[in-house]
């Protein structure tokens, strides 16, 4: 099951409860609709995953299925509430659109070189982090596409040594079988009313009749088996 | 259908000397055994394959005279599958390996359950006197195996009970001139009785049976129902049949005596296994663990 459906405090499953909704809170952690009912009879508590103290009113359903992505929406939410100059403030300017799309982009480069600024050896030492990082999973990758090709090489192999059955072939044909009983034929089941053999014997009780036992049956078998192998022993 | 039956593969044999190849390598092979198994037992005096035999002929009628003392009685088919059980067990098996005397009744519980007549085996027991009860009824359930192993688990039998049903039906149906066959019916039921008692079962097919006991039971009138109404085999299928007359009524021997039965069984306890006998130590030590050893049953 997908692990993003499932409640982290009640382990309930989308699977399991169709109308589940997931609620995400502003540390990024989630939890149920009934959870979070139970946790805040008050306006504010602790997250249940990492303690954070969080207000009710903050939970919004879940839209992404990643969580980074979620939280990323959600800061970058925040902060445009912050800069909120609208594109009427810019129409002064000679090029009103362009203007605003530089005041959009500035405040964030303007925040970026600050930052860079001052984290600049904490940045270096990261990027070579996760350089080193994204070199060993590229590696595992290799692996792994080697083993893959190995396999389909082995299988390749076998198909050559023994080729799979082929699903097309000819249609079944239904053969009825021979009934062989070395001896003179018996008759059919639906003649033996009409020739008068079934006059010869008791008819069958309803309860019978209603086993699937008919007249037919019994008398029908008491012939064949009359007939089975009476030329046994005499043919040449 | 008995033209697809394990009776017709393995148990219909050819001729009379067939058969008796069977007993006698049953025969020798069991005095074979018994000399390796027991090499310290001098001058033991084995059964014979004519005394064999006349064991098994004997145990033939004790079986059908126990099916009589059934109440309600047990259907014919019964008997029928019980004998031929009988029949075909001795024919893979010596009599001093498993003597009759023990085993017929373990036939005659299979043949129950095989042509489905229930009964279970605490009322089955209730023929015998009471206090052999118990031990027999062990005696029975722990043979059960071995006798479909010895069987090959070959436990249907055609009878010719519904053959002759077939053919009478048959007969009124195409032949309205004949005598009505319910004439017939008492002396043919004797006959199939009297060939339970013969070879004719493990020799021909149950319709050639069946046929032959309502031809018997006619007196030659049913010639011109086979000769007009059964294909084109006519001459050899009488030929086949007035065999089997002779196989059944010719040779009828003089029943075995009680004073040679019990003579007989005096010397097969000189004889027998003594590993398949409840009152041998033998016997005991391989069971011991397990049940209390039966009488002789």
């Amino acid at each position: 099951m997908d692990d993003w459906q499932t409640c982290p405090r009640c382990k309930t499953t989308k699977y399991r409860n169709p109308k589940l909704k997931l609620l995400v809170n502003v540390c990024g952690h989630k939890l149920c609709e009934t959870c979070v009912e139970t946790l805040f009879t008050r306006p504010s508590a602790a997250c249940p995953e990492c303690n954070t103290a969080l207000r009710r009113n903050d939970f919004r359903i879940q839209q992404f299925e990643d969580l980074i992505v979620e939280k990323e929406v959600d800061i970058r939410k925040r902060i445009l509430k912050i800069y909120n100059k609208l594109e009427d403030d810019f129409q002064t300017a000679s090029d009103p659109l362009r203007a605003y799309n530089d005041y959009l982009e500035e405040e964030t480069k303007k925040q970026i070189d600050k930052y860079k600024k001052d984290n600049e050896s904490l940045i270096r030492k990261n990027n070579f982090k996760l350089q080193r990082r994204v070199e060993a999973l590229l590696l595992e990758k290799q692996e792994k596409n080697d083993k893959k090709k190995e396999n389909e090489q082995f299988l390749d192999r076998l198909e050559t040594v023994a080729p799979l059955p082929s699903t097309e072939g000819s249609k079944f044909v239904y053969v009825a079988p021979q009934v062989e009983n070395n001896g003179p034929t018996a008759p059919d089941m639906e003649v033996l009313a009409s020739r008068g053999y079934l006059r010869h014997i008791r008819s069958a009780t309803r309860a019978e009749k209603a086993g699937g036992f008919s007249s037919e049956l019994a008398c029908g078998r008491a012939i064949q088996e009359a007939f089975a192998g009476l030329y046994l022993g005499i043919e040449t | 259908m008995f033209h697809t039956s394990t009776q017709r593969k393995y148990w219909t044999f050819s001729s009379e000397l067939e058969l008796n190849a069977f007993r006698e390598v049953v025969n020798s092979s069991y005095i074979e055994c018994f000399r390796d198994n027991f090499p310290a037992k001098k001058d033991v005096k084995f059964l014979t394959v004519e005394e064999e035999s006349r064991l098994i002929e004997y145990y033939e009628i004790v079986l059908m005279e126990v099916c009589d003392k059934f109440r309600p009685p047990v259907p014919g088919a019964v008997t029928a599958t019980a004998v031929a059980y009988l029949k075909r067990f001795y024919l893979k098996t010596s009599v001093m390996d498993h003597p009759p005397r023990e085993m017929f009744l373990v036939f005659l519980y299979m043949a129950c359950k095989v042509e489905e007549h229930n009964i279970s085996v605490d009322r089955f027991v209730e023929i015998l006197p009471a206090d052999r009860r118990e031990k027999t009824k062990e005696f029975i359930l722990a043979h059960e195996l071995l006798l479909m192993q010895r069987l090959s688990f070959h436990l249907t039998v055609h009878n010719p009970y519904r053959p002759m049903e077939g053919f009478i039906i048959d007969i009124k149906t195409r032949c309205p001139n004949l005598d009505d066959p319910e004439k017939w019916r008492t002396k043919a039921e004797e006959f199939l009785r009297k060939a339970l008692l013969t070879n004719v079962l493990l020799l021909y097919s149950p319709s050639q049976i069946a046929l032959a006991a309502l031809f018997n039971a006619s007196e030659g009138s049913l010639a011109c129902y086979i000769e007009n109404d059964l294909g084109e085999h006519n001459e050899r299928m009488l030929r086949q049949i007035n065999l089997i007359i002779a196989g059944v009524s010719g040779q009828v021997k003089p029943a075995v005596s009680k004073e040679h039965v019990k003579s007989l069984e005096q010397k097969l306890k000189g004889c027998r296994n003594p590993e398949n006998n409840p009152d041998n130590k033998l016997f005991k030590k391989k069971k011991a663990d397990k049940e209390q050893p039966m009488d002789e049953g």
